[in-house]
Order: structure tokens, then C-alpha cells, then sequence
């Protein structure tokens, strides 16, 4: 458990290991003071032959990223930057599948991670934002490569704001984001919250993969956008290129299914559509502003 | 005989396309084979267009000690729109236009198609250069595009050394499974 004698230590490989109770997630680490991003350090070490489950952890990053390039605001000293290598010749017919769910399990497991050393219990913005009180404490950024070879490599990226107090968040974060120490009061051992968020993803991920994990069911219970008015930017921020609707559930294959507000056409009056990317805003109920 | 299309896919089951499920496995050993199957080649042919010109998933014959069974594994004629459950991943969505307009360009060349659905994209993020523009000279392994589903970006590889002969998707819209991408020929190198 954190303490706070431990908790503003700066992470050390030592620390990590002696946390960490998985068999493979964590047993190869890479820990760095700094790197320009975790993922693209972890895609480089993956394709020059590092196994299946080492992790990259950076004290901070100095160009960390999010989807489409966006900037990860990553200070040194206070959260955890790190990425996942998983390596797993699939058969082609299950590719898309593992791809698709990898994302979402990933969330699920960094949700029950901070839900079981805080007690507080973060939900989830379809696909991965990890949302505490409505604000965001951590998001994924999962990337893939090689996956017509069988050096396919699945990286999965997570950044959680642990030890930043509020009023360090930049102005324009104020209100989207919080950490772990904002919101339980107290901070956190980073080393301990990062064993354990792999503890959680390795029992979710052999779970998925021997088929017997309803990732589907799990997923769907943490995530907070289903039942919400939503509106879904297809493309980078594009609003011409938005639709408005109701998520009304998850699809088999992880993506969120959204009542139009507007139905194109007869099928979409009846039938909801399939979103599989783009950026969720949830929207206040009608008539509530 | 020459072979017309290859596909190449970053993953997933291979794209059913007429060309590749029936054409290769069942015509293409006719024509030189002296068996019962041989004298039928120019019927297989005509079944063949049959199923494209009709656009049907299965097609069953039989006379006189001949039986014949075509059948597409893609449920070709599905809407290439992104709609509900039933396009799910692993649900393939090529149509028929597509695979025929593809396999008419594609004499000698290999055709990327998308492994999953997704969003396309040519850059890696919209300030970007993007990967590679028609023409570029790509070598085996270098990234071509990125397809996103849920947020996992997936880099799609070039499998061959050649020239990029054709984009066949918009950056930012949305592919479907098995959806060709790009154009490559492997005799332009230089």
C-alpha cells in the first residue's frame, strides 16, 4: 500500500520489482529519467527483439502524445508514463478481434487498479479516457505494427496524472483533468500503482485470450458513456464532420453504438450505428443548459 | 497462368474476392488439366460471371455427373457504410465493385488492404507529411498508412519493395475490412 514517506520517492527499477507480482508483464523493464515517448521507445525496443510483456517506464516524457499526435502533458516526478509490449502470433482470423479489445481491457484494467489502491472508482469514456468525477486521470494510447508478419507487436501506452494537486494542471486542463492525489487527498506510490495495474492487465489479457474473460460485460460497466447524449468528431476535431446521438450500447467488437439524432436514412431510424473511432464529447441532456 | 492479384493484409483472413477464392483455387488448375474438370473451364468461367453478375454469395450446379459449388466467404452487396452489429470485426464488407474495379488495375501488382475496420489515415498526425504520396518508391516493411480502431493506431506495412502506384482511400474516412488501400507495383522499384 502507499505511504507517503514512499510516495514522492523517485521511481526506481528496485521499487518496481519488488511491487510487481505478475510472470510476464514488468519482468523485462526499461526504466528511463527521460524519454521523448514511452510508446515510440517501446515500438523501437519491440522490433529490435525485446519480449512479450517489457514495459517502458519514464520518470517523464518530452514529447508525450495522444491520439493523432496531440501533446501528453508529462511532468518529471509526479505520474506514470508507460508502455506495454505484447508480442503474440495470432491467427489471422483473430487479429482483428485482439486488436480491437486489447484497447478496452487495457482501461478496464488501469480502472480496477486505481479503484483497488484508492478506493475510488474511475469510469470510462468510450474508449479509454479514464475519468474520475467526470475529469480525465489517465488515457491510452495503444499502437500496432507488423501485424501481416509474425512479429506483430501490440504497444500499450498509459499516462495517469497520480501526484499533480490541482492547481499544477496547466489553465487550460483546470477543468478536464485531476489526478489520483486530487482526488483521494492523499498521493501515491507510483511504483506500487504501476505492479499493480499490470497485475490487473495480465489476469484480463490471459483471461481474453484463453476465452474465457466477458471483457464485453466488464468493459460495459465501467464505461459512462453509455446512456449519455454524445457527440462523436469523426476526424480530428472536424465539426462539419460530427455526429449527435445516444449511445445505447458496446458492439461485439468494442465499438460504441449510437442512436442518431438525425437518422440519414430508414435504417438508421431502427438500427444504431457502429462508431469505431473519433473523439466523444458527452452532452448535457436536452433542455438542461 | 499469371497470376492477377495478390493480396497482402497487415493481419485478418484473406479478403474474398472472386479472383482469389474461386478463380485461383478451382478455374486456374483447369486449363491444364486433363481430368473431368478440364472440358468444364469455359462453364466455370461463365459461373464465375454469373456470381459476379448477380452478385451472389453461393451458386450450386449439377448435370450429367458434374457438380460444381461456388461460394464467396464475403457477403458481398453488404452497404460499405458503417452500420450496426452486423459489421462487427471480422465481418467483411468488400463489395463486388470494389473487388472487380481493383482486379482490373491490378495485373502484376499487390494490393494493401485494411486488416481491420477503422478510420484511415495517411499521416500520423494531421500536421504531418503524410507516409508516402503515388509514386513514392517504398521498401518491405516501411509504414503506408494508419488505421485506427478504439483508439489502437495500427501501422500498416508495405510486404513488398515497389512503387505506389495508387491511394485508393481517403485520409480521415472510414474503411471497411478487407478494403483496398493501396496500389503497389513491385516491377517499379526505381
Amino acid at each position: 500500500m502507499s505511504s507517503s514517506v514512499s510516495a514522492f520517492q523517485p521511481l526506481t527499477s528496485q521499487a518496481i520489482t519488488m511491487a510487481l507480482c505478475t510472470k510476464t508483464l514488468g519482468r523485462s523493464l526499461h526504466l528511463l529519467q527521460d524519454t521523448p515517448s514511452t510508446n515510440s521507445t517501446a515500438m523501437s525496443l519491440a522490433q529490435n527483439g525485446a519480449p512479450d510483456g517489457t514495459v517502458v517506464v519514464a520518470d517523464t516524457q518530452t514529447s508525450g502524445r495522444g491520439r493523432l499526435g496531440r501533446q501528453w502533458y508529462s511532468p518529471p516526478g509526479k505520474n506514470l508514463y508507460c508502455s506495454i509490449i505484447l508480442k503474440r502470433a495470432m491467427p489471422p482470423d483473430q487479429v482483428s478481434g485482439w486488436l480491437s479489445w486489447v484497447p478496452l481491457l487495457a482501461a478496464v484494467a488501469v480502472a480496477r487498479a486505481i479503484q483497488t489502491l484508492s478506493g475510488l472508482r474511475p469510469s470510462l469514456k468510450w474508449p479509454n479516457d479514464i475519468l474520475i468525477a467526470q475529469r480525465k486521470v489517465g488515457g491510452l494510447l495503444c499502437e500496432s505494427s507488423g501485424m501481416a508478419t509474425a512479429n506483430g507487436v501490440v504497444i500499450v501506452g498509459i499516462g495517469l496524472n497520480v501526484n499533480m494537486w490541482r492547481d499544477a494542471f496547466p489553465a487550460d486542463l483546470h477543468d478536464l483533468a485531476t489526478s489520483l492525489s486530487a482526488e483521494a487527498g492523499r498521493p501515491f506510490d507510483r511504483a506500487v500503482l504501476l505492479a499493480a495495474l499490470l497485475s490487473e492487465l495480465e489476469l484480463r489479457y490471459e483471461a481474453f485470450l484463453s476465452g474465457i474473460a466477458d471483457i464485453k460485460q466488464e468493459y460495459g460497466l465501467r464505461c459512462t458513456t453509455i446512456g449519455q447524449r454524445v457527440r462523436v468528431e469523426m476526424s480530428n476535431g472536424d465539426r462539419g464532420n460530427c455526429i449527435e446521438g445516444h449511445a445505447v450500447s458496446i458492439g461485439d467488437d468494442g465499438s460504441l453504438q449510437i442512436m442518431l439524432d438525425d437518422p440519414q436514412d430508414r435504417f438508421t431510424c431502427v438500427t444504431p450505428i457502429a462508431i469505431r473511432a473519433g473523439d466523444v464529447v458527452h452532452l448535457r441532456r436536452k433542455g438542461s443548459d | 497462368m499469371k497470376k492477377v492479384k495478390r493480396s497482402v493484409r497487415a493481419g485478418g483472413t484473406r479478403p474474398s474476392s472472386v479472383d482469389d477464392s474461386i478463380a485461383s483455387h478451382r478455374a486456374r488448375p483447369a486449363k491444364h488439366d486433363t481430368g473431368p474438370m478440364g472440358e468444364h473451364s469455359q462453364s466455370i468461367q461463365s459461373f464465375i460471371d454469373l456470381l459476379k453478375q448477380h452478385n451472389l454469395a453461393e451458386l450450386e450446379f449439377e448435370r450429367e455427373g458434374f457438380r460444381i459449388r461456388l461460394k464467396r466467404e464475403s457477403a458481398a452487396g453488404l452497404p460499405l457504410v458503417v452500420k450496426s452489429d452486423t459489421m462487427a470485426a471480422g465481418g467483411p464488407a468488400q463489395t463486388d465493385s470494389q473487388a472487380a474495379a481493383v482486379s482490373e488495375q491490378t495485373n502484376g501488382m499487390v494490393t494493401i488492404t485494411s486488416p481491420i475496420v477503422g478510420t484511415f489515415y495517411r499521416s500520423p498526425s494531421p500536421d504531418a507529411d503524410p507516409y508516402v504520396e503515388e509514386g513514392d518508391v517504398v521498401k518491405k516493411g516501411q509504414v503506408l498508412c494508419i488505421v485506427e480502431a478504439m483508439k489502437l493506431m495500427n501501422e500498416i506495412e508495405s510486404e513488398v519493395v515497389g512503387r505506389v502506384v495508387k491511394i485508393l482511400a481517403e485520409s480521415t474516412k472510414p474503411v471497411e475490412y478487407g478494403q483496398p488501400l493501396f496500389l503497389i507495383d513491385p516491377s517499379s522499384s526505381s
